[in-house]
């Protein structure tokens, strides 16, 4: 074998290797993007619920404010309001389908920001191997209570526009979208779609929300 | 004139003959009487009654029976050792105790598990079906893998699931307006406590499961043991037969059931047991009665004995006096068995009037022998002098017996038939046997000296200072009678027959425990329906009125409301289809993975830390989330602390259990979805005896909430019944009905005998002055004798109603006697030694008679014995004080008291 022989074979099991490091390169690279998504989230959301300057009755809805802000960045509600209508998303109209997204994003943001402040924002967080195929990961989390008892959180992402949303968190097995679905389907079924609408909108009204979807994009 | 001549013809002139006549009616009436005559206790003769209450009485015995039931009660605050003692005192009475026809502790109700969802309420279907939708993925998978790793599992993810149910959704549901309600945790605290226990050591096993599918508070009823509502006594029902031979028909079941309690007490120290129910209440009236009457009758015969004795000084005259009295009662006797078939008082009654004919006679014939006339004389001129005077008082008396025929209670007209015919025939003996036997073998000597006639008109030596100052005695009595007129207003009735037996009596005082510490008692209302709409209809009438704690009948376990609760049953059915049934393969238990899982739960388990900051205002069940984390808590110490080996083999045995009853359960509800109607037909037989007639009627057994023997509480009873239903019957109405005769009776009686014995004193006297002065006794004796009841505290009650003609008799008795001999003597004598002799004589027998009686501890026998003694007590002290100083005042030829006489050393009283 010449030496122009054996520098193109080792250029071809380079190629091979670097072929073979593209192939997965992307694969880590995506995931591990995913989880850092995550915890970069997550750690700016856990800043603010322990911050002290930011305790206390006064500053509650600023707090409140800002967590929610950080909420929408980690989440694209939209898809979410999409995968909780299911086969009734499709069926809607683009206007109510615009509609439904931001009063769905509405009321998940409160809900969630809710859980952060109550259950999980003093947690602490164990990121787990994630698991990641193509445009679709799984940041698997490990919560532990100030007693060290566990919940498992899983963050379902996606690739949207090169940036890792998240569009379900499933929490000790039990899924946030699946639960909305499994509900809109139940009311729909045995209502209708508006009588869905119409409690959701009672809802956040009620909480004094309005339009937080909106800043999502 | 001429009741001496027929004498002096008839009993003087063939007196062997009439003595051998009497012994062979007697003969003949002993052997009737012994062959026919019963004994009944006080609440038995009071209890025939008449009219449509007796058919609708008659009409429920033919279509449910007529059992002598013994109610069994046990006390316990162990309800499993409750139950094992009914069962085993059950198997002992029936094979111990012959006159034992059924026992009967619990309706076996098991036939009826499968329909068991339809005795629940609607709203507990509608909570079932939630539940069964809320857990249906849980069935379904534990079914498919059952296990205690994958139970716990499950339950960790329902939780996670309801956790964030209630934070993204919950307000979905909130808006159906269904307030969205906490996870309910105790399932899970109960699952975790019998891990705990099962981990530590062997355990009895008891379900966890239907914590998660239904609460089924009935389904221990359905065990069908009689408990009561607190389940704090139980009850066993033993049917008896009565000994017909006996006297006292229940002894020998009452004995064998009592024998028996004592037997299995031992074995079962927590647990106390007694007997109540009518035969039992029976047997201890009869048995106290007839042991205090012991005693008493030996106090009695003794008392009246020696006074009788000592009075007539010598033994033989009181003997025949005895013999005559005892022939005429035993006729009585004799006529009471071949009429009306039973004595009651009979005996007492007719000794206690009867024996005074006997002494007023005596009384006389010796006044007439002490005044020098032979036998034959003496006694003629007796039944000259006092024959009229006793005639007339025994006819009198008699009607006033007789009007208790005018009454509508059987009890009283057979008791006035019984001793108003008795009395005539005591009066009779007095006059046909006496006479006979003083003229055969009286042969006593005068020894005292001749009395001169004016002593004999004389009273009695210590009653003279008395009669002296008649007006001081006038006035003394007026103020007595004011005294007493002011209080007889207080004089009550008290109908309530528990309170005339002794004091601690076992029956009543188990009966009392009953009615105080249950909704139930032996005494209760009885109400037929001819359907089942009907019976539900009344049932929930009744139960709405405040004078009934509980209604008994079919329909208590009957479910109500079938037909709309079936299609709710069906809708339930496809929830279940998804679950298994057949038997899966257990997997082993896995510590590490249990311990995970627990974990997991206890990080959702909240304390209040965690809550301090929130600022909504559904907190969580923080309790129960406590008790979560420290049974979790305990099991992992104990896993540490204990060898896991021998834990998880312990697990594993109660995973075996738990899921073999976690099939039966399953299968239980799936069946139980596809049930059918419940028909009254598919009821235990032993239970549709008892709540369905032969003839097809509906029984409704209605409990007061109030003591059902207690007057008022019985008539507002009697009176809701009614409104119910005019046909109601039961104890409590028959005892109302009785006890509301009899006080209407009495009443009547009161004013038919006052006319009755009025007009007869009328007609013997034909002169209203003595009309007048005859009835003091009677009326001033009933007056002070009112009033010393309510010194006494005493007070009129089944028993001593019944006694009242013993004080009415000796009222009219002495109030005859002494005016007619007043008469007699041309008003010159106010109270002659033999009159004074008779009247004391004869009112202290039947007061040491009866009054013995109190030494009972029957306080039905105590209140006879009082009232007598206050009674002829009463009218005793008038007859002897009033009557004499109103005579005094009263005479045309008054007596002069201080008048030198020949004077006798002795008093012969």
């Amino acid at each position: 074998m010449t030496r122009r022989e054996k520098l193109s074979g080792r250029r071809r099991l380079m190629a091979g290797v670097i072929a073979l490091l593209w192939l997965a390169l992307p694969v880590s690279v995506l995931a591990g993007g995913a989880t850092d998504r995550v915890r970069d989230e997550l750690n700016r959301i856990t800043a603010i619920v322990k911050d002290p300057a930011q305790q206390g009755p006064a500053k509650e809805a600023e707090r409140k404010a800002r967590i929610k802000k950080l909420i929408l960045q980690l989440f694209d509600v939209q898809e979410m309001a999409r995968r909780s209508l299911a086969g009734h998303w499709a069926k809607r109209a683009e206007d109510e389908r615009k509609d439904f997204a931001e009063l769905f994003g509405d009321l998940f943001v409160e809900s969630y920001t809710r859980l952060v402040v109550d259950h999980l924002g003093d947690q602490r967080v164990i990121y787990l191997p994630e698991s990641a195929d193509g445009g679709v990961a799984t940041v698997q989390t490990k919560f532990l209570s100030k007693r060290d008892e566990p919940s498992f959180v899983d963050f379902a992402m996606f690739r949207r526009d090169g940036i890792w949303a998240a569009h379900d968190v499933v929490i000790d097995d039990v899924s946030i979208v699946k639960t909305y679905r499994t509900q809109f389907n139940k009311i729909i079924q045995t209502q209708s779609y508006e009588a869905l609408v119409k409690k959701m909108r009672l809802k956040q009204e009620a909480e004094g929300l309005g339009a937080a979807a909106k800043g999502s994009r | 004139m001429r009741l001496r001549k027929f004498l002096a013809c008839t009993v003087l002139a063939y007196p062997r003959i009439t003595l051998v006549l009497a012994v062979v009616l007697t003969v003949l009436s002993v052997q009737v009487t012994y062959q026919r005559l019963s004994f009944t206790s006080t609440r038995a003769a009071l209890a025939p009654l008449r009219g449509r209450l007796a058919q609708l009485q008659e009409d429920y015995h033919r279509a449910f029976g007529d059992p002598d039931r013994v109610v069994i009660v046990i006390q316990s605050d162990d309800q499993d050792q409750a139950k094992r003692f009914a069962v085993a005192l059950a198997k002992r009475l029936k094979t111990s105790v012959p006159q034992i026809e059924e026992v009967l502790y619990r309706f076996d109700l098991t036939s009826l598990e499968d329909r068991f969802l339809l005795y629940l309420s609607p709203k507990e279907l509608a909570d079932l079906k939630s539940k069964l939708q809320e857990h249906r993925a849980l069935l379904e998978e534990l079914s498919g893998a059952p296990g205690l790793n994958r139970m716990f599992q499950l339950i960790q993810q329902e939780i996670s699931s309801a956790l964030v149910g209630h934070l993204f959704t919950g307000f979905l549901e909130e808006d159906e307006g269904k307030p969205e309600q906490p996870v309910d945790l105790s399932p899970l605290t109960a699952l975790l406590k019998q891990l705990n226990e099962r981990a530590e050591g062997p355990r009895t096993y008891v379900s966890p499961w239907s914590r998660f599918f239904v609460q089924d508070e009935d389904a221990e009823d359905r065990e069908g043991y009689l408990w009561s509502e607190d389940k704090r006594l139980l009850f066993v029902l033993a049917s008896v037969t009565p000994d017909a031979e006996s006297f006292i028909r229940f002894r020998r079941p009452i004995e064998g059931i009592r024998k028996e309690i004592l037997t299995l007490r031992r074995q079962f120290p927590g647990v106390k047991a007694g007997v109540t129910g009518d035969p039992a209440l029976e047997y201890d009236e009869v048995t106290a009665a007839q042991r205090d009457s012991g005693l008493a009758t030996i106090i009695s015969l003794v008392g009246v004995v020696l006074l009788v004795v000592v009075v007539f000084r010598g033994v033989i005259r009181p003997l025949m006096g005895t013999i005559a009295l005892v022939m005429g009662v035993c006729w009585a006797f004799g006529f009471a068995a071949v009429t009306v078939g039973l004595v009651g008082v009979l005996a007492p009654m007719l000794i206690g009037i009867g024996m005074d004919y006997g002494i007023h006679l005596l009384a006389r014939y010796e006044e007439e022998r002490g005044a020098g006339h032979s036998i034959r004389e003496a006694l003629e001129r007796a039944f000259e002098g006092a024959g009229p005077g006793i005639l007339h008082a025994a006819l009198t008396t008699a009607v006033a017996l007789f009007t208790l025929l005018l009454t509508k209670i059987s009890a009283l007209q057979e008791l006035g038939f019984v001793t108003g015919s008795g009395l005539l025939l005591t009066l009779i003996s007095t006059f046909m046997v006496l006479p006979p036997l003083l003229l055969l073998w009286d042969r006593r000597r005068i020894t005292v000296p001749v009395v001169s006639r004016a002593l004999s008109l004389r009273p009695p030596a210590f009653l003279e200072a008395w009669y002296r100052r008649p007006r001081a005695v006038l006035a003394l009595s007026a103020l007595a009678t004011a005294i007493a007129l002011y209080a007889m207003s207080g004089v009550q009735f008290d109908g309530n027959v528990l309170r005339l037996q002794a004091e601690g009596t076992e029956s009543v005082t188990w009966e009392l425990k009953i009615i105080k510490n249950s909704e139930r008692s032996t005494s209760y209302g009885v109400i037929l329906t001819k359907s089942l709409e009907e019976l539900r209809e009344k049932s929930r009438a009744l139960e709405a009125l405040p004078s009934i704690s509980k209604v008994e009948s079919i329909a208590t376990v009957m479910p109500d409301d079938q037909e709309h609760k079936l299609p709710l049953l069906r809708e339930l059915k496809p929830l279940l289809e998804g679950v298994k049934l057949e038997e899966a393969a257990l997997a082993p238990v896995d510590l590490n993975g249990l311990v995970n899982s627990l974990d997991r739960i206890k990080s959702k388990m909240l304390t209040p830390d965690d809550v301090e900051k929130w600022e909504r205002k559904d907190k969580p069940p923080l309790e129960m989330m406590g008790q979560v984390r420290r049974l979790i808590e305990n099991f992992e110490t104990l896993l540490t602390q204990r060898d896991p080996e021998e834990i998880r083999q312990r697990l594993s045995a109660y995973q075996d259990e738990l899921f073999r009853d976690f099939r039966d359960k399953i299968a239980l509800l799936s069946r139980a979805v596809a049930s059918g109607p419940v028909r009254v037909n598919e009821l235990p037989a032993d239970l549709r005896k008892q709540f369905v007639g032969r003839d097809g009627s509906y029984l409704l057994r209605v409990f007061p909430s109030q003591n059902p023997w207690e007057l008022r509480s019985q008539a507002a009873f009697v009176a809701d019944l009614r409104r119910v239903d005019p046909d109601a019957i039961g104890d409590p109405v028959e005892g109302h009905e009785v006890i509301t005769a009899m006080r209407r009776g009495y009443q009547q009686v009161a004013i038919y005998a006052l006319v009755g014995v009025a007009l007869l004193m009328l007609l013997n006297f034909r002169d209203l002055r003595y009309f007048l002065l005859a009835k003091v006794p009677l009326l001033v004796g009933a007056v002070w004798t009112a009033g010393l009841m309510q010194v006494f505290s005493l007070k009129f009650n089944l028993a001593n109603l019944i006694i009242v003609p013993l004080i009415v008799a000796p009222g009219v008795e002495n109030g005859l006697l002494i005016v007619n001999r007043y008469r007699e003597e041309d008003e010159s004598a106010v109270l002659p030694r033999s009159i004074g002799k008779g009247v004391t004589l004869s009112s202290l027998t039947t007061m040491i008679g009866f009054g013995s009686l109190m030494i009972a501890h029957h306080r039905g026998a105590f209140s006879i014995g009082l009232l007598v003694t206050l009674g002829v007590g009463s009218v005793l002290v008038v007859s002897l004080t009033l009557l004499p100083a109103l005579l005094t005042v009263a005479a045309r030829r008054p007596l002069v008291m201080g008048e030198k006489r020949n004077v006798v050393s002795e008093g012969e009283l």
